[in-house]
């Protein structure tokens, strides 16, 4: 079965970028009709993602590249962001308790916390990094088509 | 995303405006940080401000222990919308002193 497809879009990995990424996810979540709140919380989550990928793939390099994919199926958004930075460890997006006061950490956890699944799909022989992100469509849009 | 800093009683207030994200929160670090670093105490106002990521948090985290190591104060006045949710998710909101508005600081 296909998903369909809602967004394919590359933006450079310059933080500057941020702000038109947030804003095509919003639009999104506006089509999906999800709710203000989820929205946000989807809109951050990607944010934190990409910022990682800036950060910690990329070493605050500006010229690497971000692929965004966005699909959906009769359940979920699947948001899939790809780097073509050096892999990453997969451990770096797992669900830690973390202390809110001290450094790092504070991406992953609101991805995991806002997201239903999270994870790294790429495999060995990928150039670089794959993150998945998925959330449940609301319930009024579960199994209606766009 | 700008800001810029006004008194209020015997402390600085900064105002934040739009978006702080990774490309500006370093910014918003440096005037943060010289306030505290000149003896204020500071309210950091949120009634203008949309978005923040947990870079723009860390900063503030890193205000806090700045403060509290110097005997001032950080608080955080109108959180409201995404900015609250952020706080929240982050449990932060019970680590700030948050208050409605900046008015509401008496003394």
């Amino acid at each position: 079965m296909n998903n369909e497809s809602l967004l394919d879009k590359r933006w450079s990995s310059c933080p500057h970028e941020l702000a038109d990424i947030r804003k095509n996810v919003m639009g999104i979540c506006a089509q999906l009709s999800f709710n203000d709140k989820d929205s946000n919380e989807i809109v951050l989550a990607i944010d934190e993602a990409c910022t990682n990928i800036i950060r910690y793939a990329y070493n605050d390099c500006r010229d690497g590249e971000i692929y965004l994919q966005v699909t959906k199926d009769k359940k979920q958004v699947i948001f899939r962001l790809h780097d073509f930075a050096k892999h990453v460890s997969k451990d770096c997006i797992e669900q830690k308790e973390i202390d809110p006061l001290k450094p790092g950490g504070l991406g992953v956890m609101l991805m995991q916390k806002v997201m239903n699944s999270v994870k790294f799909v790429h495999t060995r022989k990928c150039k670089g990094n794959i993150l998945e992100l998925k959330k449940d469509l609301p319930k009024e849009n579960s199994n209606n088509e766009l | 995303m700008s800001f810029d800093c006004s008194d209020h009683l015997h402390y600085k207030v900064l105002h934040l405006t739009g978006e702080v994200d990774l490309s500006n929160s370093t910014k918003v670090r440096r005037c943060l940080l010289d306030i505290l670093d000149r003896g204020n105490s500071v309210i950091v106002d949120f009634s203008k401000l949309t978005y923040i990521d947990s870079s723009g948090m860390a900063i503030l985290v890193e205000g806090l222990n700045t403060a509290n190591k110097k005997e001032l104060s950080l608080t955080i006045a109108a959180a409201v919308g995404a900015p609250l949710q952020v706080l929240e998710l982050t449990r932060l909101n019970q680590v700030f002193t948050l208050v409605d508005s900046v008015t509401d600081i008496k003394e």
